[in-house]
């Protein structure tokens, strides 16, 4: 069998075809196969610097601070701080004021109820600053602005851009609590939002200053993007209800 | 590249197309197949012995050509494929294209290596990366398996000459 295996494979190539320019053929194969490597040399050479390119920004602008902006405050009260860009539209719109003057905001525990949030703001050194509460009320059409220091009667409200009315209550509070707040109401519906920037409570002499003036408090209650960002049914139920609303210094009146 | 070696190539090529082709024939039962594999063979070939790649030609030429027939042997559909213009094929011929068709590639492989191209078991060995006795192993079994089936296919359709020489 093995001798004789030759000469069955020779008998079976007899029908052999021509050869023709096959010779040349491998080369020009050669060629084109020499230039499909090379492209795709190049192409994952490409591939890859662009991989370590994305890599090197995103490591590097993850790992090192951006540039001018106040190094991250430590934690405090058990809160996780977080940047601005978070998803809750109601600090979207504060946190970019609170981020212009070099501090930081973030929620504190408990940090929010039907119709309110509240907010912690460090330093850059992560030193409390106080607070920032918000709460949205539906009030009647016939709501007054209460006058400041409890005096009675109504305060002259004055107007805002988008149709909102407001008053600001600066330095509402007592000698032992610092509070810029200011009352806005929308006039097309009557929701009506308060904005507090309250200091550290302390004695008379070391009561922290809120963190917010009150231009800046103002500015944040007659944003007509401030009550948006609340659910469209959502209000607060008064200090007195369970899940309970800030106490303002100044409250809505929400009886008429 | 120099002219020279570019030179060497054009003959290496020349004189070991035929003979490739014929082995790549011999795995896959189909002339045109065979001569599309030498030539993609033979252009690998070149492009990898101008770049520095190739220690022996010879060897990476026939190493490349069986693995290609074999991975492309997987999806083969028919025992033999003629060549355009063939004038027809002895019976002999598909009996035996039938029988190495059965056979396990790497037993088809060393039978056309050793009894075809003539290597001895290192040079084969060298070009399926197996080691002598795993050579010498399927040389065995395939012989065994090939005899069995051609007598098969004598009993099956009558005395060949060519077979029946035995």
């Amino acid at each position: 069998m093995t001798a004789q295996l030759g000469d069955l494979f020779e008998r079976v190539l007899a029908g052999e075809p021509a050869l023709g320019d096959e010779v040349d053929a491998v080369f020009r194969d050669a060629e084109r196969l020499r230039r499909r490597r090379t492209r795709l040399l190049l192409t994952v050479g490409a591939a890859t610097a662009g991989a370590l390119v994305l890599a090197g920004y995103l490591l590097t602008s993850t790992l090192l601070p951006a540039r001018g902006a106040p190094p991250a405050a430590a934690p405090t009260r058990g809160a996780t701080p977080k940047p601005s860009a978070v998803s809750d539209p109601v600090l979207r719109v504060i946190a970019p004021i609170v981020d212009g003057e070099r501090m930081r905001i973030l929620p504190p525990q408990p940090e929010r109820g039907p119709g309110w949030r509240r907010y912690a703001v460090l330093d850059h050194d992560g030193r409390p600053l106080g607070v920032v509460e918000v709460a949205v009320y539906a009030v009647p059409q016939s709501m007054c602005f209460p006058a400041p220091g409890g005096w009675g009667g109504c305060a002259r409200a004055e107007d805002a851009a988008g149709g909102v009315q407001f008053v600001r209550y600066d330095g509402a509070g007592d000698p032992q609590w610092q509070v810029n707040e200011t009352i806005a109401r929308r006039t097309a519906d009557g929701r009506t939002v308060a904005v507090m920037a309250a200091g550290e409570r302390g004695a008379a002499d070391s009561a922290g200053r809120p963190a917010l003036s009150g231009a800046q408090v103002r500015q944040i209650a007659t944003d007509i993007r401030l009550i948006a960002a609340f659910g469209p049914r959502e209000r607060c139920n008064g200090p007195a209800a369970a899940g309970a609303c800030p106490a303002f210094p100044v409250p809505v009146p929400t009886t008429g | 590249m120099s002219g020279d070696d570019d030179e060497g190539l054009r003959e290496f090529v020349a004189s070991r197309l035929p003979h490739l082709r014929r082995s790549a024939f011999l795995m896959c039962g189909d002339w045109e197949l065979a001569t599309e594999l030498t030539r993609a063979c033979l252009a690998r070939v070149v492009v990898d012995t101008r770049r520095g790649a190739v220690a022996d030609p010879d060897v990476y030429a026939y190493a490349d050509l069986m693995e290609a027939c074999r991975r492309r042997n997987r999806r083969r559909e028919h025992v033999f494929v003629a060549s355009a213009g063939a004038e027809g094929v002895a019976a002999e011929s598909i009996l035996l294209l039938d029988a190495l068709h059965k056979l396990a590639s790497r037993c088809r492989a060393v039978l056309v290596l050793r009894y075809w191209d003539g290597f001895d078991v290192d040079a084969t060995g060298a070009m399926l990366d197996l080691d002598d006795d795993r050579v010498e192993a399927y040389e065995r079994a395939g012989l065994a398996a090939l005899e069995t089936l051609l007598a098969e296919a004598e009993a099956a359709v009558g005395p060949v000459d060519a077979v029946a020489g035995r």
